[in-house]
């Protein structure tokens, strides 16, 4: 008897679902095709101002493949060595967004940094760490056979536009954090052609720390010399990217740096 | 004719199979669940904040990545494109694709389900519906009573649409109840965006609104249910022409998987848009994810899975009408 009002339970059940799953669907198919807009969305609200960060401060990385990691077989790359570095230092827990998207260019990053759920970040960050110009110049130079001076040239004057544009929105953002900012390096180094890439990277750091010095706690960290006498021990397999070693060279020079306590703050005993 | 359907009916659930269903269900949701809170909490430890704005940017910059990478097909990058392209509406918007709650998740769980999951227990149901009469040899008992055979085919087939419905029915109210336990209870007023169109390589917002997650919900779990009739339909005929449950069961099951996996695997073959089991993801329309195979379209893929039903019961009716039944 139990059993037979369950069963009828069920059936009763059954039926009811029947019906109200096939006005659900009806529902849903008007709504599809026939889109009330009963509730409009308005327009962008302000995103809120603050993001609950943990009180270890938040990690930034911004910019191009570099600081995604490729080349890293274990998808670190610098970004993520540091940010396990600096967990282990800091005592409170810290966040971190790795903003960067591989192929980046300057422009893109310019117009990256202007949402506003992207400068909301901006603004929290405590550390911004970036790399950017590489595609910028590898992209207009050309093919290595023949490099275009003139094309290459012509691009650097854009970069310069584009990395003080982009210098200038993250100080207007955010005035406190420290940028750290890696210059390029030559992969072609050990290619014949290597003179002339060498010399146009030089160029444009040249440019790079040019820009830098016009801002307030933006550091620019050398990674020409790195990868200068043996490109193969720290490039990865394509040739462009670092390796794991290579990553860990960045991550020796940016590390000596970020330990540093900020400008402004006096020594509380964080100088290690 | 009711009592037939009610006689039906009870030969369903008495045959336990909805049971074993249920148990599936049962076992599985936890499963679900579970993976779905490591994943939250695993990228929240990641990133070392549970805000929600930086979990999907995050996200956003993650599907950038993978669109500039060049092993992925044309298609595909498509498709990551217009769905960075949603999210990035989310995100401008302020309203949380995922805010954590029972309502989110079988939201979330019956779009995911409802091209391969839904199915796969609708087969389970349906695929001996007609031919465990043969295998019990009870098929000639059934028959020699005094009621026409269309009306006991009838009867069988509405006792499938009535046990399908209980099917969906039982995955939300399990999948809310289990996943509540976890995510919490709360959220079906929370509003949800919907109204998203595809043109071309373009997401279209002019139609975009807000729902709240209950009528979504509501909306998706209908859709779904049309498109498990339709498997369920389909199953029915196979149910009719096959004598024996295993292989009605095997043929179902076959047909889609592969129906499943063959627009994954070839997005570009535009002929599969005309199979049902390609039309399945219903609800993808509702949510706005873009579709893989080109030119499918909510009255496409309903005018599909409607005319493989109604071929599918002509044949099933045809051949259940006419077949002696000697053996």
């Amino acid at each position: 008897m139990v059993k037979k009002s369950l069963w009828n339970t069920i059936y009763f059940l059954s039926v009811c679902s029947f019906l109200f799953l096939a006005l659900g669907c009806a529902w849903g198919i008007r709504d599809i095709l026939q889109p009330s807009g009963s509730e409009s969305v308005k327009a962008s609200s302000k995103p809120n101002e603050t993001l609950p960060v943990p009180a270890g401060g938040l990690l930034l990385g911004l910019g191009d493949s570099l600081t995604r990691g490729i080349g890293d077989p274990g998808g670190q790359g610098y970004f993520g060595i540091v940010k396990t570095q600096l967990t282990l230092r800091e005592k409170e827990p810290m966040s971190s967004v790795n903003l960067a998207v591989s192929g980046l260019t300057s422009d893109e990053l310019r117009r990256q940094i202007k949402q506003p759920h992207i400068q909301n970040l901006l603004k929290n960050a405590k550390w911004i760490v970036m790399t950017i110009g590489s595609n910028d110049l590898f992209q207009s130079s050309g093919s290595l056979k023949k490099i275009d001076v003139a094309a290459a040239e012509k691009s650097r004057l854009q970069y310069q536009q584009n990395l003080t544009d982009i210098l200038t929105e993250i100080r207007t953002c955010n005035p406190k954090a420290t940028v750290y900012l890696f210059d390029i390096y030559n992969p072609f180094g050990d290619l014949p052609e290597a003179n002339l890439a060498s010399r146009l990277v030089t160029a444009w750091n040249n440019t790079i720390s040019q820009t830098a010095v016009q801002f307030d706690r933006v550091i620019v960290i050398p990674t020409f010399d790195l990868f200068a006498m043996d490109p193969g021990k720290y490039l990865y397999s394509d040739h462009f990217h670092p390796n794991h070693l290579g990553y860990e060279r960045m991550v020796e020079r940016l590390w000596q740096v970020i330990q540093d306590p900020p400008k402004e703050e006096t020594t509380d005993g964080q100088t290690k | 004719m009711q009592h037939l359907i009610y006689n039906e009916m009870m030969k369903l659930i008495r045959k336990k199979r909805i049971w074993v269903i249920a148990l599936i269900l049962l076992i599985l949701i936890p499963i679900f669940t579970y993976a779905q809170y490591r994943t939250t909490k695993e990228t929240m430890e990641r990133l070392g904040t549970s805000d929600w704005h930086a979990l999907l940017t995050q996200q956003i910059v993650d599907a950038q990545n993978r669109l500039s990478s060049n092993q992925i097909p044309d298609e595909w990058k498509k498709y990551l494109k217009l769905n960075i392209e949603q999210q990035q509406y989310y995100l401008d918007h302020d309203i949380n694709p995922t805010a954590p709650g029972g309502p989110t998740f079988i939201r979330k769980f019956v779009e995911q389900a409802v091209e391969l999951f839904l199915p796969l227990l609708v087969v389970i149901l349906a695929a001996d519906i007609v031919s465990s009469e043969h295998s019990a040899g009870t098929i000639k008992l059934l028959l020699t009573r005094p009621v026409p055979r269309f009306k006991i085919l009838l009867s069988k087939y509405i006792a499938l649409l009535l046990g399908t419905s209980f099917l969906i029915l039982m995955t939300a109210v399990l999948g809310y109840v289990i996943s509540g336990a976890v995510f919490g209870y709360e959220g079906w007023t929370m509003p949800v965006l919907t109204g998203f169109s595809q043109n071309g390589n373009n997401l279209v917002t002019t139609h975009v609104h807000l729902l709240p997650q209950w009528k979504y919900d509501l909306m998706a779990y209908g859709l779904a249910w049309f498109s498990c009739c339709a498997i369920g339909t389909i199953s029915f005929m196979v149910s009719v022409l096959v004598r024996s449950t295993a292989s009605s069961m095997g043929i179902m099951l076959a047909a889609v998987i592969s129906g499943g996996l063959l627009s994954q695997l070839a997005p570009s073959w535009e002929a599969l848009k005309y199979l049902a089991f390609t039309n399945l993801g219903l609800t993808d329309y509702l949510s706005g994810h873009p579709t893989l195979v080109e030119g499918m379209s909510l009255p496409f893929s309903l005018a599909v899975l409607i005319i493989w039903s109604l071929l599918s019961l002509l044949v099933a009716f045809v051949v259940f009408t006419r077949r002696d039944i000697l053996a």
